[in-house]
């Protein structure tokens, strides 16, 4: 009984020792064995506050902001261009 | 087409933008400058079209970023071919700056295509900075393209139909010429051709594969079958539009200079005129080789540029100042077409030495038809 009792620790102790020993053999399949992607630059989500879009959707500031252009390319220019 | 005012160049349609894929990334993504309530601090280092050098939009839109840097649009490689040709290596500079001042404004980036109105004509959001997929025939493509292919298409030249594909099919500039056109993305050279070598260098608008070519949609012209007898009987001696099109615009004597008053650039035009004018094919190639073609005089003159220097154009006589052209007025039925003898014996319609002027007789001697067809049944 005592013979059995041991064998039944031992075995339970190697079944213990070889779970936490183990390792998973890596299982090479067709998505992995492609090279990781070269990271790029990734958009960027709009802040929660947005300066930009609050002035550039605001008719009245950008009127109030928007200087006269000078005359651009062209205003002397005549003829077919 | 009436200009922007300030404000609404640059006012972006809040909802409409944000409910797309763009309207997800934050403004300094593409353009830099900073968040900021301060103006000035917000549009420090800011890039008012980062899509310019094609980069930017390369990041997500790569199949049409990766051949766009060589896209005539982009390269504007028309313009240098025949400057230089004209010209010698000791004016390049000269040449680099009225280049800079009066030619690369015509530079087309996404941007200007698909969002903005190009900035030739003032620039300014098309809708709202909402990016379009199709560009808009009148705020982008004839916003440049207007003074000729632009009132030829449209029929707003005084007693000229419009193009028959405008007026009965309604058609819009992209529907012939679509996007892998104007992205430089058609590998149909690249199939056969190593196209690193000169010859295949698409140099100018009719150096490398017609695009579109007539036949790509009218694809029994010339074919057994095709009902047309004159299709069969011309073969690819005539361009289309030498029996096609209708009378068009050309123009003389663009200078160009700085103004006095303001600084800046401007050109004038001494005259330009309608006419219709067959001559010879000045460059046959695999892809056009036509002898006779349809031909309209460009503006430029020996002293076009000498605001910048004396005789910048050493070699004006080295290309025709009558050019190869394709005028979007195609007909079905045109005064050329109505009879042979429409067309043969008729001095009036080809481009004899006569018509040119004779300090640019030399220059067109490649054009100039020397003898015109005769008359059927003469004798």
């Amino acid at each position: 009984m005592v013979k059995l009792r041991v064998l039944i620790y031992f075995v339970l102790a190697a079944w213990f020792l070889a779970a936490c020993s183990a390792q998973q053999t890596p299982i090479v399949t067709e998505e992995s064995a492609v090279p990781p992607a070269t990271p790029t630059l990734l958009p960027q989500p709009s802040p929660v506050v947005d300066y930009c879009l609050d002035c550039h959707t605001d008719k009245d500031k950008l009127v109030a902001l928007a200087k006269e252009e000078d005359a651009g390319h062209g205003s002397e220019s005549e003829g077919v261009g | 087409m009436a200009p922007l005012e300030p404000w609404e160049k640059v006012f972006v349609a809040r909802q409409e933008f944000l409910a797309t894929a763009h309207g997800q990334m934050a403004c300094t993504y593409c353009h830099g400058g900073q968040q900021s309530p301060d103006m000035e601090t917000a549009h420090a280092g800011l890039v008012a079209d980062p899509s310019s050098k094609g980069e930017t939009c390369a990041t997500c839109h790569g199949d049409q970023s990766e051949h766009f840097e060589k896209s005539l649009h982009v390269s504007l490689a028309g313009y240098w071919d025949r400057l230089n040709a004209r010209s010698t290596p000791e004016n390049q500079p000269a040449l680099e700056k009225m280049f800079g001042n009066h030619c690369a404004s015509c530079h087309t980036s996404c941007g200007d295509c698909h969002i903005s109105q190009p900035g030739s004509v003032g620039g300014g959001f098309i809708s709202g900075h909402v990016v379009q997929k199709t560009p808009s025939m009148s705020r982008n493509c004839t916003a440049c393209h207007g003074s000729r292919v632009g009132n030829e298409y449209l029929g707003k030249n005084e007693d000229i139909p419009g193009d028959v594909h405008f007026r009965q099919g309604r058609m819009n500039c992209v529907s012939c010429h679509g996007g892998a056109e104007m992205h430089n993305s058609q590998a149909v050279c690249t199939q056969c051709h190593d196209t690193s070598q000169p010859a295949f260098q698409v140099t100018n608008r009719y150096s490398g594969v017609q695009s579109p070519a007539c036949e790509t949609c009218h694809e029994t012209v010339g074919k057994a079958g095709d009902p047309v007898t004159q299709h069969i009987l011309h073969g690819n001696k005539l361009a289309c539009q030498v029996c096609h099109s209708v009378s068009y615009m050309s123009c003389d004597g663009c200078h160009v200079a700085i103004s006095q008053k303001t600084g800046k650039p401007f050109f004038k035009t001494e005259r330009s005129y309608m006419g219709f004018f067959i001559g010879l094919n000045p460059q046959p190639n695999y892809h056009r080789p036509y002898q006779y073609v349809v031909l309209r005089h460009v503006p430029v003159a020996p002293t076009s540029y000498q605001y910048y220097g004396e005789n910048l154009l050493p070699n004006f006589d080295a290309l025709p100042t009558w050019t190869y052209a394709t005028p979007h007025n195609i007909q079905r039925k045109t005064p050329q077409n109505a009879s042979c003898n429409a067309c043969h014996g008729n001095e009036k319609i080809f481009l004899t030495a006569d018509k040119i002027k004779p300090d640019e007789l030399q220059a067109n001697q490649p054009v100039i038809v020397p003898e015109v067809p005769p008359a059927i049944g003469a004798p």
